[in-house]
């Protein structure tokens, strides 16, 4: 959906983990998304349909996901229909959407080409994020590459 | 679970500490406490083990140490099933995508089952 309305963004975080061969399980989809206004535009239309709504909070909230409210801040843990999405601006380590275009790598999915963040650039917002339960994470990835590297 | 009050808890401590169920403790009506006897650590929740190493390891800012964050690293690696990265890495990025998904299905029928009991 994203990916056909030409959303610029990098999925990051678990998702990103098992698309480079990681067995653990992750719920949610984070996508590291363009600043850009037109880039904030094709997203809120393309998730519209979607009906996302902020994870947690009460029903009936009068949150409505628009161009302005993604202006006005930067990262969004919200619920859709197609499952939990973290919007976020920038990761640890100082990874935006114009960093990561650099630090990503293309891999198709259902016939659609999304970017991912490589495994050393997702390693390395791992360790920037200081968070202890991301040490395991880090070990898996590590070993992953350690892996692919013979 | 079995329940107790603060002042039950400590005077039925070695009671209370027998056999594996967790106690949940209470003060005023308020649940403040979980105690899991550790008779049989692999009863403990999995995220509640994680949980402990990671209070542990703030309280400790083991991970503001470079030198300590890597050595628990490289600890954490050994631990680390090679087997099944070997696996997915033998999948291509969708094939590991959808493996995820079936994952994420079966975790949810797990947790309905679980909600119905």
């Amino acid at each position: 959906m994203l990916v056909d309305a030409k959303v610029e963004f990098v999925i990051v975080g678990g998702v990103a983990a098992t698309l480079h061969g990681s067995a653990r399980l992750t719920s949610d989809l984070d996508i590291v998304y363009g600043r850009a206004n037109e880039n904030i535009r094709r997203m809120v239309t393309a998730l519209a349909p979607l009906h996302p709504y902020l994870r947690g909070a009460p029903a009936g909230l009068p949150f409505h996901l628009d161009a302005e409210t993604l202006r006005a801040g930067l990262n969004f843990t919200l619920t859709t229909d197609a499952g939990p999405l973290d919007l976020i601006g920038e990761i640890a380590g100082g990874f935006n959407f114009e960093v990561l275009r650099k630090r990503s790598t293309v891999v198709e999915l259902f016939g659609k080409r999304c970017r991912v963040i490589s495994l050393d650039a997702l390693i390395e917002s791992k360790m920037a994020a200081g968070r202890p339960k991301d040490l395991e994470v880090i070990a898996e990835l590590e070993a992953i590459r350690d892996e692919q590297s013979g | 679970m079995r329940s107790a009050s603060v002042r039950d808890f400590r005077s039925r401590l070695a009671e209370l500490l027998e056999g594996s169920e967790p106690v949940l403790v209470t003060r005023h009506g308020k649940q403040v406490a979980i105690v899991y006897p550790l008779s049989d650590p692999a009863k403990v929740p999995i995220e509640v083990r994680r949980g402990i190493v990671d209070s542990v390891a703030r309280r400790f800012r083991v991970s503001d140490n470079p030198q300590i964050r890597s050595s628990l690293v490289e600890r954490y690696k050994r631990d680390v099933d090679r087997t099944l990265i070997r696996e997915n890495l033998r999948r291509s990025p969708e094939q590991r995508l959808r493996t995820l998904q079936q994952m994420q299905r079966f975790a949810s029928e797990v947790r309905r089952a679980g909600r119905r009991r």
